[in-house]
């Protein structure tokens, strides 16, 4: 049994046609980010004055195993993209492969200091960042409101946490709540724990042994005060604050709050689960706020979804943030070329282009005026980032992407049930160790 | 005895092809109702789906996949043949029981 | 040097060429990244290093998982497919003899790729937008949770052996249908009907086919990859790692290449072993 990557990486290079005249930039496949690109692509296309060899041709291939298919092309000097794909977490994964990139002088007003920032790695500006990605708690607003309204319901409520989580949490509206209070109404909200409740579940958990999956996740120990390591470089993820997280997750697995599937559940399905109505609450991606509140997509919950930041814990209130964003290959033939296009799109024109084609950007001041009439999500978009984002400490090393995978593994392994705690995060510190330490 | 060797053959087909039928039906289903009726029986069927597939957009071009499988997979039939018949008709000449019998099967 | 030896050979090189770069390379390749110490940004220079990615690979406790995994799956799997097709080639012969395009229906499933196979089962298993589990409810109230921990590995075993016992149901049915009518109608004349003619007459003939399908599923099912990749992914904790998923997901896992690619080596020597010995096997019962 031989790995097939090495003969697929020369079949690929094989056919990686040098002397293209233009720019081709490898983009993120299968969602907002790719229309945006092509709408952006296409004006600067028609741009007058543009040369011959400028003109940008886009490249997609597919979300499943882009990543690893990407350190497979780079690794073997690729020709093929001139300018490709990154996000914050992989930067430093990529960065022994890529050119820093010169973004001129708009992008600071465009974006901001700590937007700009999520691109950049070792001090460098590696990318332009297109896409911020951050995790809102869609609720249904009929359901809590029902809930805040009715004294009976409350005091259902009251028990059921009292039960479940030792404490007697009162109903809240869901800008105030703390982690257990999400805990508590998801509880409520479940069939298996109060058989009057209007949906199925309280929520659904993403627990797919699946890197992204740990990204959902982590903002709940952030709240209790976790970090991958302290300043003295030590991991510090057998802490209470990742136990506390650790355990609320698979109590409410165990207690039934959450489709008994969600062990193979990501982004997809957990859409599908709440558009059908089900499910009362959900911390999910913010790309998911444009399909769940469309009414052509998602009739059954499209007019009574909210979106807020994630719920708050004694540490304070976060989400995680990263951006996606385009940098430049190494080995690329037209970087002159792509460096113009990144340019380009650092600048407030283009990315009015581009959010209003669907792209998510974290833009700020006279960008941002631009284009909020017609994309209001922008605003709270870049506010919460501002406010609430953090980046664990760590988390835009060379390994990042390595450790978030372990994390995924053993972490999954014990909300289904196939180690212990104690295990897990045993194991958990044992990697990232040899990880941080640039094994 | 045959009807019970049909009702077999029925169920049998049946359950093999089940994830290839729950494709057609759900591609006959309007988006909308894909997220509201998992069930077999269509409520309002459609064909945009195959006229989505069909045109050819920058996101999608089927009739280049299309041709990407065919080449490929001509390429993966023929290709195979024409190095494996000449090898084969030599080792039978030569006897199946030797050596060249043993290589025939590390695949 | 005998004509017709000259010949032979030259018959037999454009396969032997094409081996040679296609599969030697790489696999020489493979077990010299084995041996050193690489990772992706010193892929063109990686240093020998000897055992010590073996070593590693040995002492993971995840190899040994995913190895465990990799056999309950291919035995089970190609246990069941074999008998299932068998039963199934043998009981409905006569209608496929009767009415031969009733066999395209029947193997549709292997046309399909494996990985699209695990993809509409993404689909057919969903409980909020799945028919599957929306007819279980319907119709007895319960439906067993198809991706979770405990019924995972079930459910990845189904989908394979519903995907695949046509192609042993197709090999078998080849073979039976070859069977010639004078063997059955001198097993007749002597008295036997019904199961004792397929038992003694008609299984023996079947054997070496059987053997073929056994061995060809049972490789098949221990290097499965695509169909629960797609679905599960390496599964809650790993538990639906088979031994290709381990090798694909710590090739990219970042940090040394050596040990996947050790772990890769392994699993061929084991392959490779295992077949010969089968194959020795065989020699001695044909012979014998």
């Amino acid at each position: 049994m031989r790995s097939t990557t090495i003969p697929a990486t020369l079949a690929f290079l094989a056919l990686a046609t040098p002397g293209l005249a233009e720019v081709t930039v490898l983009g993120w496949p299968g969602g907002p980010e790719e229309t945006a690109l092509r709408a952006a692509t296409e004006a600067y296309n028609a741009r007058e004055g543009l040369a011959d060899e400028d003109r940008v041709e886009l490249l997609f291939t597919s979300r499943d195993g882009f990543y690893d298919k990407l350190a497979a092309d780079l690794a073997a000097g690729t020709t093929a993209f001139d300018a490709h794909q990154i996000a914050t977490y992989s930067i430093g994964r990529y960065a022994p492969f890529m050119t820093p990139v010169d973004l001129g002088p708009a992008a600071a007003t465009t974006f901001g200091e700590s937007v700009l920032a999520t691109q950049q790695f070792d001090g460098k500006q590696f990318g332009v960042p297109t896409d911020l990605s951050l995790h809102f708690l869609y609720y249904r607003t009929d359901l809590v409101d029902a809930l805040l309204a009715d004294a009976d319901a409350a005091a259902r409520y009251t028990e059921i946490a009292q039960e479940h989580l030792g404490e007697a949490l009162t109903p809240k509206a869901p800008d105030e709540w703390t982690w257990r209070d999400w805990a508590a109404t998801a509880l409520y909200f479940t069939k298996a724990v109060n058989p009057d409740s209007p949906t199925r579940y309280g929520t659904v958990l993403q627990m797919k042994n699946l890197l992204f999956n740990i990204m959902v996740f982590q903002s709940l120990p952030r709240a209790y005060g976790g970090d991958w390591m302290d300043e003295a470089g030590n991991v510090t993820v057998d802490s209470e604050a990742y136990r506390t997280g650790l355990d609320l997750y698979k109590m409410l697995y165990d207690a039934g709050a959450t489709p008994p599937d969600s062990t193979g559940y990501e982004f997809a399905e957990a859409n599908a689960a709440y558009a059908s109505g089900q499910v009362a609450t959900m911390v999910q991606w913010n790309a998911a706020a444009a399909e769940l509140t469309d009414p052509e997509k998602a009739p059954a919950v499209a007019g009574v979804t909210a979106t807020i930041a994630p719920p708050s814990g004694p540490e304070g209130r976060f989400t995680h943030v990263h951006s996606l964003g385009l940098g430049l290959n190494a080995a690329a033939e037209h970087k002159e070329g792509a460096q113009r296009f990144l340019q380009w799109l650092a600048t407030p024109e283009a990315m009015a282009i581009y959010a209003r084609a669907g792209g998510a950007p974290g833009l700020t001041g006279a960008a941002l005026e631009a284009v909020v009439g017609e994309r209001p999500d922008l605003a709270p978009l870049g506010e919460y980032a501002s406010r609430y984002g953090y980046v664990m400490r760590g988390g835009t090393s060379a390994n990042a992407l390595a450790i978030y995978q372990l994390q995924a593994a053993e972490f999954t392994g014990y909300w289904a049930g196939t180690q212990s705690l104690d295990q897990a995060l045993a194991n958990t510190t044992k990697g990232m160790t040899g990880f941080l330490a640039g094994k | 005895m045959n009807a019970l060797r049909w009702a077999v053959l029925v169920i049998a087909v049946l359950v093999m092809n089940m994830p290839v039928i729950v494709t057609i039906v759900t591609s006959l289903k309007p988006p909308a109702e894909i997220m509201s009726n998992p069930g077999l029986i269509v409520e309002s069927p459609t064909l945009a789906n195959y006229a989505t597939v069909v045109t050819v957009s920058d996101r999608l071009n089927v009739w280049a996949y299309l041709t990407n499988s065919v080449v490929a997979a001509s390429i993966g039939s023929l290709l195979p043949l024409a190095l494996c018949l000449p090898f084969a008709f030599a080792a039978a000449r030569r006897g199946a029981a030797s050596g060249a019998g043993c290589s025939c099967l590390w695949w | 040097m005998a004509p017709k030896t000259q010949e032979n050979r030259l018959l037999a090189t454009p396969l032997v060429l094409y081996l040679l770069l296609l599969l030697g390379f790489p696999s020489l390749l493979n077990v010299f990244y084995s041996l050193s110490d690489v990772t992706f940004e010193t892929l063109r220079t990686p240093r020998l290093s000897g055992f010590g990615n073996f070593a590693a690979v040995l002492s993971d406790p995840a190899f040994w998982r995913a190895v465990w995994f990799s056999l309950r799956f291919g035995v089970l799997t190609a246990t069941v497919e074999v008998a299932l097709g068998l039963f199934l080639a043998v009981f409905l012969s006569p209608l496929l003899q009767a009415r031969p395009w009733l066999l395209a229906l029947l193997t549709l499933p292997i046309m399909i790729a494996p990985a699209m196979m695990g993809l509409m089962y993404r689909l057919v298993l969903h409980e909020f937008v799945g028919p599957l589990p929306y007819y279980l409810l319907e119709w007895f109230g319960n439906s067993p949770a198809f991706l979770s921990p405990g019924w995972v590995f079930w459910t990845v075993c189904v989908i394979e052996i519903l995907q695949w016992t046509p192609f042993a149901l197709l090999l078998f049915h080849l073979a039976y249908s070859s069977i010639p009518a004078d063997v059955r109608e001198a097993a007749r004349m002597d008295g036997a009907r019904g199961w004792r003619t397929f038992r003694r007459v008609e299984l023996p003939m079947l054997m070496p086919t059987l053997a073929l399908a056994a061995v060809i599923r049972l490789i098949d099912g221990i290097r499965v990859f695509d169909n629960i990749y797609v679905l599960v992914g390496a599964g809650p904790g790993g538990s639906t790692t088979s031994l290709p998923i381990y090798i694909y997901t710590s090739f990219f896992r970042g940090g040394s290449l050596g040990p996947a690619l050790a772990a890769s080596v392994l699993f061929a020597l084991a392959a490779f072993a295992g077949l010969f010995l089968a194959l020795r096997a065989a020699d001695r019962r044909a012979g014998a």
